[in-house]
């Protein structure tokens, strides 16, 4: 449907992945999934999602470098991208905003908090 | 901008030398209006309120829906034990938990994640407010009455059902960071644990065991 905002939802959990899949259904938006860095790097390059929720501890490649992968790429890097973390990640959230995420969230997830930043970085 | 009729310390004006009726129906216009406007955002605030609180609801059903949904579409054992991993680490937010069932010698491991080997080898020769949970099938929160002795970091046990019998328990350890305490959301899917995952665990409620622990 024309006018709708396209979520990548990036998570090696399938648990999470249906969570924000189920958070976000009522939304106006187009929902994908990649279960990994890698998938993650190759669903965006290819689809030009409008903005990307990526876990961060995943298999293959963590979702800081395929953070830093799709802000090096020209097709990929004004793609808003929000980290979604736990706690003990956040020692390293400085490492996120250095590869270049948007903004995050922490598990386990609110969903107003993640609709409020979901809205914000996509200027609604 | 000055409101003439507006009531003002002092004397009553003179008969003749207040304002005219027409400045007074503007006035009570004005009041009306700024009241009307007062009321609106009374309503504005409690609108949004109301569907902050239902987007936190609908949060919770999902979580209570991807909880049932996993673990009754794990095919055996083994995923059962990850899917609960899943969910203890990701809806309740906790990285710290020992899956145990009830065997014929007590209690035994079936996963521990986040905990080091000298706290579940306690676990196991002390289990204290865990192993009564795995017995009775009594659900434990922390807070509910002072620590045992060396169970300063349990936040919870879950008692694991089958059939309605004990067969076994979930510890929960520290929380998250973030995570302050644990709450209703958190207890609608400690409910769901207790009485599916058991099941889907392969448990039995003869305390004979059914799975084989994971190294």
């Amino acid at each position: 449907m024309a006018g709708r905002k396209k979520i990548l939802i990036v998570d090696d959990s399938s648990t999470v992945r249906l969570l924000e899949r189920l958070v976000l259904d009522r939304q106006p938006y187009d929902l994908i999934e990649a279960q990994d860095g890698v998938e993650a790097v190759e669903r965006a390059t290819a689809e030009r999602p409008d903005l990307i929720l990526m876990d961060v501890l995943m298999p293959r490649l963590n979702g800081f470098e395929a953070c830093q992968r799709l802000r090096h790429a020209d097709e990929t890097r004004e793609i808003p991208i929000i980290m979604v973390t736990t706690r003990g990640e956040l020692e390293s959230l400085e490492s996120g905003y250095a590869a270049g995420c948007s903004d995050y969230v922490t598990k386990p997830i609110s969903g107003l908090e993640l609709l409020t930043k979901i809205r914000s970085c996509l200027g609604e | 901008m000055s409101d003439p009729c507006a009531p003002h310390p002092g004397p009553t004006p003179p008969a003749g030398t207040g304002p005219s009726a027409a400045a007074c129906d503007a006035c009570a216009e004005r009041r009306r209006l700024e009241a009307d406007l007062l009321a609106l955002e009374e309503e504005s605030r409690r609108l949004s309120d109301d569907l902050a609180n239902a987007q936190e609801q609908v949060v919770e059903l999902a979580e209570r829906y991807v909880a049932l949904s996993r673990l009754h579409a794990a095919p055996d054992a083994a995923h059962a034990l990850e899917v609960v991993q899943e969910i203890v680490v990701n809806l309740v937010g906790s990285e710290e938990l020992v899956v145990l069932r009830l065997g014929p010698d007590g209690l035994e491991p079936l996963l521990a994640f986040g905990v080091g080997a000298e706290r579940l080898r306690r676990l196991i020769t002390a289990p204290g407010s865990v192993g009564r949970t795995a017995a009775s099938g009594v659900l434990h929160l922390a807070g509910q009455r002072p620590p045992l002795a060396g169970e300063e970091d349990l936040s919870a046990a879950i008692p694991l059902r089958v059939a309605g019998r004990p067969a076994g328990a979930i510890a929960i350890f520290h929380l998250l960071g973030h995570k302050q305490a644990l709450g209703p959301s958190d207890h609608a899917v400690f409910e769901l644990l207790t009485e599916h995952a058991g099941m889907t665990l392969g448990l039995r409620s003869d305390q004979a065991g059914g799975t084989g622990p994971r190294p």
